[in-house]
């Protein structure tokens, strides 16, 4: 592990330079799916692109305090944290990673969440309150399935490092995993039917109610970045090894194009449910699937 | 019809709306843009009589006349059409074009003045 691959890998591939292009094309991909599922023509080709330029012109209110500073750095906290999950993928086959680096992924993939539920308190906004405490809620329900699938896999391969995970060979252990942080995608990108958090035509935007202008297009700009880092992460785990720095990177980009079309045929397909079915469907049915993971995981590490 | 074979119905389907600033065809009857044609007009003023949004303002001196009309203020309710006698009203099925500037979609025109023709026919 040398600076040079550490600054390529969080600036350029799979950081900064892919990923915030990769987080505007994703968006794009899932409303053009989502449109062409409902019959729409769908937005063009650019319009994440342009909405991101067209929030960045606009004026922002002044807001006085510690509240105001706060609604100003959480934005860019987000960003910040969805650019270094996405640096932390290994796509390319470099070494660059080290043991104990899936938990540091794990947790910036988690802190803009985290601070969107932050954001939503600081906006002292009735709506953004009420998103944030549904988005806490959520986060709760589905980071226990998420979490012990990608342990479970951990365990079983005894690395916590996520290019060895990425590298070693499938499982039905890691089928499972995959099933269940398919799972919880969906909340983790608020979206149908768990989309409770940002829940439109009823809570208008959740926590970002208030936010506007550039403060807003950091938030849709993390939004988009957390779209690469967590279909990323699934493509990681699915994708096989592949030398070749320029075919791992095609197929990485691929798997994780395949990833947003499954989530948004299920976004497309399904109804927003209230906060308890979401609750209890984590609770009760992707649990089962964690639970025969982390017992075969369990299992194969006593037959080693 | 599952919903999956419905999702998947919809993706090879052609999709039903337009990409800007393409427009579906107006449906008969639509009630679009006031156009003013000087030619028929008698200067009667009874648009701008009937106009109850004041968006139709007529105008008469001693040589001319001045029709003027404000699209930002117009409801395109139609009443203008229904009672101009001579026509000279019509509404087109466009819709008036975004705009930034008030001042700009503001329409003006003056006409030489015309001698008011007398009624025809067979006084009862």
């Amino acid at each position: 592990m040398n600076l040079s691959t550490i600054l390529f890998r969080f600036l350029v591939f799979p950081g900064l330079l892919f990923s915030v292009p990769a987080a505007w094309f994703y968006l794009w991909v899932e409303r053009k799916a989502m449109a062409r599922m409902q019959l729409r023509i769908g937005p063009p080709f650019m319009q994440p692109f342009f909405d991101f330029l067209k929030l960045l012109g606009k004026e922002v209110p002044e807001r006085p305090g510690f509240s105001g500073f706060l609604m100003k750095l959480w934005p860019i906290l987000s960003v910040a944290a969805a650019v270094g999950a996405c640096g932390l993928l290994p796509v390319i086959q470099s070494g660059a990673g080290f043991n104990g680096d899936l938990i540091l992924l794990l947790s910036l993939l988690e802190v803009p969440s985290m601070f969107l539920i932050a954001a939503g308190f600081s906006s002292r906004s009735m709506w953004g309150q009420i998103g944030s405490a549904r988005e806490a809620t959520m986060n709760v329900a589905y980071n226990i399935v998420f979490l012990m699938a990608i342990i479970g896999i951990a365990v079983s391969q005894h690395t916590f490092s996520v290019q060895s995970l990425a590298q070693s060979h499938g499982s039905i252990l890691r089928w499972i995993a995959v099933l269940a942080i398919l799972a919880c995608l969906p909340a983790k990108l608020h979206m149908n039917p768990f989309s409770l958090t940002n829940a439109e035509q009823e809570i208008y935007a959740g926590p970002t109610t208030e936010y506007v202008g550039a403060e807003l297009a950091m938030f849709e700009l993390a939004h988009g970045l957390e779209w690469v880092g967590a279909t990323g992460l699934l493509a990681v785990l699915i994708a096989p090894a592949i030398a070749n720095p320029f075919a791992a990177a095609a197929v990485f980009v691929a798997l994780s194009l395949l990833v947003v079309l499954v989530l948004t045929g299920i976004a497309a397909g399904t109804a927003r449910l209230a906060i308890d079915s979401s609750v209890r469907f984590y609770g009760q049915c992707a649990l089962i699937l964690i639970v025969i993971g982390v017992s075969s995981a369990l299992l194969m590490r006593i037959k080693l | 019809m599952s919903i999956v074979t419905l999702l998947l119905n919809n993706l090879s389907s052609r999709p039903v709306t337009l990409r800007f600033p393409q427009r579906p065809p107006a449906a008969p009857g639509y009630r679009g843009t006031v156009i003013y044609d000087a030619e028929k007009c008698t200067g009667c003023g009874m648009c701008a009589f009937r106009c109850t949004s004041r968006a139709i303002e007529f105008r008469n001196t001693r040589t001319h006349m001045i029709w003027s009309y404000d699209p930002g203020q117009c409801t395109y309710c139609g009443r203008c059409v229904d009672g101009c006698a001579d026509h000279a009203i019509t509404q087109s099925a466009e819709c008036p074009a975004p705009y930034c500037d008030r001042e700009a979609v503001k329409f003006s025109k003056t006409s030489p003045r015309k001698e008011k023709k007398l009624p025809t026919g067979d006084a009862e």
